[in-house]
């Protein structure tokens, strides 16, 4: 909920930009031409924050009615005396569920990171050795596959993406250390 | 009409000669492998092919790209389906409604339907041609900047009937999808906007790397963290069946009004000057939400061969569309019909109502080509769906790293430019964002492929009339086209109230 409001009030400051620029910079009416360049972005940006608006209500909304539960079952639950003892308990497995949730919400930066791998790469050592690389050391520490098994499919994937995009498309990529 | 058809058997006559039989195969075999690769696109494609024409004979020569441009609109919903990332943008609701029935172990259904949409489609598009080419192209010589705005308002209006159960979350990927779009020159004034001094902003975000990084880099960021889905998928791999997969005779005859409707839409919006096939596929699916019996499960979550079906005729026809104002009057209908005019132009041939009189046989020739390569590419797309069948099994762990590649290659590629690979990335880090808030990508996708032409028409018609905004409702057809739009906006908002009126009325 709150990530969403985090969310929604990034996009309320690009909107605000957006129409700050089009209006004082870029001209929203142009007595000659009518509709100036800041026009159309201006009115879409004003239409992107009221709706960033309405996100954002919403969810304090939400968030509000959810707190007024929340403190509805937490008076219950402080009369009980067993309760709390058994939530002292629990803490330990709490902890290591929680370590485990963030290990899953990490997984993510994964494919992020060797998609940054992958442009430096290619801009160093060309298309055959990112695209090996990129295959053989996913399959070999992410999907942990056999290595021979992840060798083969890595060599030819990387002929079928060499033969499409190098032989035949003749897409100039780059390679300034080595490019086979 | 009757002298068209015997013109036309003259043009099949000089299509399946040797030559140009072979330059309409190897057209269309390029056009699907090129369709099908993301990151390439119909008008990419053109242009990297153009070259491979100039050693043949002109008639051979534009019907090779004749078919590079047919094979493309064929080939973009493979990857579309398969990888949910759309080759181009005319198959953006081809992903939408496609991937999801991938999901489901439905791939070959969807994709035999979307090569048998894409032959009905593209059919009715060139019998259009053929029958009724020329006075098609007058009355969308009548479409001027207001009626062409007012148009592409209705499909930006009927976005909302994508945007799902949150409205305003809706509308952000919309507004999102205009600014993204908005960064750049200003075609109309030549201006810069929104670039903050990057001198890589100067040519604005491009669409194909938006696309893979929003649709294909996105969906491996979304693997790694939804275990359930992936096991799913995974167990839908191991049940593919290919005998499952051929679409059955009742399933054709459910999918034919479907096909004839989107068909007819696609032709015409194909001939207006600018509006393409993203368009039209969008439209066809919006009239689609609107009227087909399935009309509920058309969401985009659960995937449904009328939605396929929808944008794959209507893309296709709007492609044959395209040349009727090409031929007739030298008016490119797309940018890929655009390129093909470089092309007419190249070789010594100008294109106009004169082009039907002094090179009949290149004409004729062409539109009879036309209908050849549309069944060559049915039976190369249909030879081909076992063999994709066979490689959607592997495994998605395995699957992972070569969307990776494609994504980062296919973006390099477009332009051959590294900017592009950053886009795909930070594209796919906002997908993924938005998908886990439950923002809607395509919306913003839509948004981004409609924003700039519809500017750069309500501009004209403003400047046109010097700034009177009443232009757009003084005009008959621009009118029309409002009054449906609000239509539909106003449509839904009544039937609910009516539809509570009479639950509180019964409850009473």
């Amino acid at each position: 909920m709150i990530s969403e409001i985090i969310f929604a009030g990034l996009i309320i400051v690009i909107s605000v930009i957006w129409m700050i620029i089009g209006i004082f910079q870029l001209g929203f009416w142009d007595p000659s031409a009518a509709a100036g360049s800041g026009f159309i972005p201006t009115v879409f940006a004003a239409v992107t924050l009221v709706s960033s608006i309405m996100v954002i209500i919403s969810n304090l909304k939400q968030k509000k009615a959810s707190n007024n539960k929340k403190g509805d079952t937490e008076t219950k639950e402080n009369t009980e005396e067993q309760d709390l003892q058994e939530g002292a308990d629990n803490t330990a497995e709490n902890e290591t569920s929680n370590i485990n949730a963030w290990k899953e919400k990490l997984k993510p930066i994964i494919p992020v990171a060797f998609c940054i791998f992958g442009i430096i790469c290619l801009e160093l050592f060309g298309l055959v050795i990112t695209t090996f690389t990129i295959t053989f050391g996913w399959l070999l520490f992410v999907s942990r596959t056999e290595w021979k098994k992840s060798l083969m499919i890595s060599v030819i994937f990387t002929l079928v993406i060499y033969v499409i995009f190098e032989l035949w498309l003749e897409v100039p990529f780059p390679g300034e250390i080595i490019r086979l | 009409m009757a002298e068209n058809f015997q013109m036309l058997i003259r043009g099949l006559g000089i299509a399946i000669s040797p030559m140009n039989l072979f330059a309409c195969i190897i057209g269309g075999i390029m056009g699907l492998i090129v369709g099908a690769v993301p990151g390439i696109g119909a008008v990419a494609g053109c242009s990297l092919l153009l070259p491979i024409t100039y050693s043949i004979n002109p008639t051979a020569a534009i019907i090779m790209l004749a078919g590079i441009y047919y094979g493309n609109m064929y080939g973009g919903a493979y990857s579309a389906i398969l990888l949910n990332i759309p080759g181009d943008s005319p198959a953006v609701i081809t992903a939408l409604e496609g991937h999801p029935l991938t999901k489901k172990g439905l791939a070959g259904k969807a994709l035999y339907t979307a090569n048998y949409a894409s032959f009905i489609g593209g059919t009715i598009g060139i019998l259009f041609l053929t029958a009724i080419g020329a006075p098609l192209a007058r009355i969308g010589l009548k479409f001027g900047p207001a009626e062409t705005a007012s148009l592409i308002f209705m499909a930006l209006t009927s976005i909302g009937w994508l945007l799902g159960d949150n409205p305003a979350k809706g509308l952000i990927a919309t507004g999102l999808g205009v600014m993204i779009s908005n960064i750049g020159m200003d075609a109309s004034s030549a201006n810069f906007r929104y670039t903050f001094g990057s001198t890589s902003l100067l040519s604005g975000i491009d669409f194909i790397p938006l696309v893979i990084g929003m649709f294909g880099l996105s969906q491996v960021l979304l693997l790694m963290t939804d275990n359930s889905a992936q096991a799913e998928a995974n167990k839908f791999k191991g049940k593919l069946k290919l005998r499952e997969s051929f679409l059955k005779k009742k399933e054709m005859t459910r999918l034919l009004p479907t096909n004839i409707r989107a068909s007819i839409l696609g032709t015409f919006i194909g001939f207006l000057p600018g509006a393409g096939g993203t368009t039209g596929g969008f439209l066809s699916y919006m009239l689609e939400k609107k009227v087909n019996k399935n009309r509920d499960k058309m969401d985009g979550k659960q995937g449904t061969l009328e939605g396929i079906c929808a944008s794959e005729s209507a893309n296709n026809a709007a492609a044959a569309g395209a040349f009727i104002p090409l031929l007739s009057f030298g008016i490119p209908g797309s940018s890929t019909t655009a390129v093909l005019l470089g092309g007419l132009l190249a070789w010594g041939l100008k294109p106009g109502p004169l082009l039907f009189q002094n090179e009949p046989d290149f004409v004729w020739g062409l539109i009879g080509s036309m209908y050849i390569g549309n069944i060559i590419c049915l039976a190369i797309g249909m030879a081909a769906i076992p063999f994709m069948v066979k490689l959607l099994k592997i495994q998605n762990n395995i699957l992972a790293p070569m969307i990776i590649v494609v994504c980062i290659v296919g973006a390099y590629a477009n332009n051959n430019s590294m900017f592009d690979v950053v886009v795909m990335l930070a594209a796919g880090v906002l997908s993924y964002f938005m998908q886990k808030k439950g923002i809607g990508v395509t919306p913003l996708i839509l948004a981004y492929v409609l924003a700039p032409l519809f500017e750069m028409k309500v501009r004209q018609a403003l400047a046109i009339s010097n700034g009177d905004i009443t232009t757009f409702v003084t005009k008959p057809i621009s009118l029309f086209f409002l009054l449906v739009a609000f239509t539909l906006l106003i449509a839904p908002v009544i039937v609910k109230t009516v539809k509570k009126k009479t639950e509180k009325r019964s409850l009473a």
